[in-house]
């Protein structure tokens, strides 16, 4: 009986979404899942009342990770309720916590503190973003700066309810769509948006149009088209590494005829290396302002949110190859980095996730996947498994990090690792969504289906 | 050194083995994923534009 177990009267009855109680038709959940779009994206513009024009947004080059936008109420995105899951995760999977998921009540106990500690976070995070100056109260007002908390607050705990309305309603889960709706816009409202982007200016903000209005003033500005190309190459390119599979061949030494072929993907950890490694190096920034603002810029001095010095320099998202401010040496450091800490990340996912050898042997053995003529012992298994995880582990993880620092270089819209998350997202969504219709067509199907708890 | 060396050569072999896409197969996977961009972008597009025309909330 954990500590979690005392608390379970209040965790089990916190007020959540109703599940549905007949089972939803395709149109039903396209419905949902388009009516919460439309609603974040309208909470998107809902702009922070008493927020000091100063603010800064810290986590720039994050915000593809994040989602949210930038001075609305929800400024703080799907942040909190990442953090609460990763941390909880930690704590379960360290067994600090005496979860066991399998069993249902220690299930509804565990959503239940996921959805505490997701509230608490957002809470917290408002707080420390207003008193820390990121998104500070008109003149320092306090009054201002509670109402600003208040509103960040109100903000992440219509997210965390919408993100449950769409996991149960809808399509995936409401924190990919989410990520998926912030970029998406990023890259639509980046390459057409005709308005200017200052009241005045004549000269439209979207890139494409810009190009086009130079054009007409026959002025040819193909360093304009550069994020668009780079955008392209980056879905191009991500689309065939997401469809890349190796087919590890389970031949038996003893008999030749037992043949089975297990298929892994090449990017083997998904995109989650990469969010680990842009979220710790956005951290480093983040404690580099934070000590120089304290007065020991040991990381780095800042300008403004832009470091000009020191560690923080080299790990920040580089500008653009077209830039004029474009720095070949801090593109090349802040490459490397990336794709250094995604191997890294990649190895520790594959560890933690139970994607290991010995892991996926023993999902072979046990019967879970049937794999055609071949019943091998599981020690053999796992010597040949042996022979490929780990190569792609590592390929994977470089392969995510490439892409993602070569998006950020040409300045993709959206950025590299936003294109390269909403490509992942969606393909997986379009798996999820066609099962579903199979099951429309095929009643009889899904009690089939459902038996082996696809 | 000897170890980069084999390691390499390992990895050489993963990708040689892995089945690309076939042509089929890629412009499905490119044409859903853009479909999905393009649908969900201009819904955003919209939404945004609408608001920074009527200037009323930003």
């Amino acid at each position: 009986m954990g500590f979690l177990h005392r608390f379970e009267h209040i965790l089990t009855r916190l007020p959540e979404v109703e599940r549905p109680r007949y089972a939803l038709s395709f149109s039903d959940r396209i419905k949902w899942t388009g009516f919460i779009l439309v609603i974040y994206f309208l909470l998107g513009e809902v702009a922070l009342y008493g927020l000091d024009p100063r603010a800064v947004d810290l986590f720039e080059n994050l915000r593809a990770v994040i989602a949210g936008k930038f001075g609305s109420v929800i400024s703080l995105g799907i942040g909190p309720i990442v953090t609460a899951s990763i941390i909880l995760q930690i704590l379960v999977g360290g067994k600090l916590i005496d979860l066991d998921l399998s069993n249902p009540r220690d299930k509804l106990i565990y959503s239940g503190t996921q959805k505490l500690l997701a509230i608490a976070f957002t809470i917290f995070e408002a707080s420390v973003m207003v008193l820390m100056g990121a998104l500070p109260g008109l003149n320092n007002d306090p009054h201002y700066q509670l109402l600003i908390i208040a509103q960040l607050t109100f903000g992440g705990i219509l997210i965390i309810y919408m993100d449950e309305i769409v996991s149960r309603w809808g399509f995936g889960s409401g924190i990919g769509l989410f990520i998926v709706a912030g970029v998406c816009a990023e890259i639509a409202v980046g390459a057409f948006n005709p308005l200017p982007a200052v009241k005045g200016e004549a000269v439209p903000s979207g890139r494409i149009m810009a190009f086009l209005y130079f054009l007409f003033n026959n002025q040819t500005r193909f360093d304009l088209l550069v994020p668009i190309l780079g955008t392209l190459l980056v879905f191009a390119a991500v689309v065939y590494a997401e469809s890349v599979r190796v087919e590890i061949p389970l031949t038996y030494g003893r008999f030749r005829g037992a043949k089975g072929r297990y298929p892994i993907k090449f990017i083997y950890a998904s995109n989650i290396p990469v969010i680990f490694a842009s979220i710790l190096m956005a951290n480093i920034q983040l404690w580099a302002s934070m000590l120089e603002r304290v007065g020991y810029p040991l990381l780095g001095e800042f300008a403004g949110n832009r470091p000009v010095s020191g560690l923080a320099y080299y790990i920040q998202r580089p500008h653009p190859v077209y830039s004029p401010d474009f720095d070949p040496i801090v593109a090349l450091v802040y490459s490397i980095l990336l794709i250094g800490f995604s191997i890294l990340f990649s190895k520790f996912w594959v560890e933690t996730a139970g994607m290991d050898p010995k892991t996926v042997a023993k999902q072979l053995q046990s019967g879970g996947m049937v794999i055609p003529g071949f019943r091998g012992d599981i020690r053999i298994i796992e010597k040949i498994l042996n022979r490929y995880i780990p190569s792609v582990t590592i390929l994977g993880g470089a392969a995510v990090g490439g892409l993602a620092a070569f998006g950020d270089l040409t300045g993709a819209l959206g950025g590299g690792t936003g294109v390269l998350l909403t490509v992942g997202i969606l393909y997986h969504l379009y798996e999820q969504m066609a099962r579903e219709q199979l099951f429309e067509v095929h009643p009889m199907l899904r009690r089939f289906m459902g038996e082996l708890g696809i | 050194m000897k170890m980069i060396k084999e390691k390499v050569r390992e990895w050489d072999r993963v990708i040689k083995l892995s089945r690309k896409p076939t042509k089929s197969e890629y412009i499905m996977v490119a044409k859903i994923t853009g479909l999905g961009i393009v649908i969900i972008g201009a819904i955003g597009f919209l939404i945004r534009i609408a608001i920074q025309l009527t200037g009323v909330i930003l």
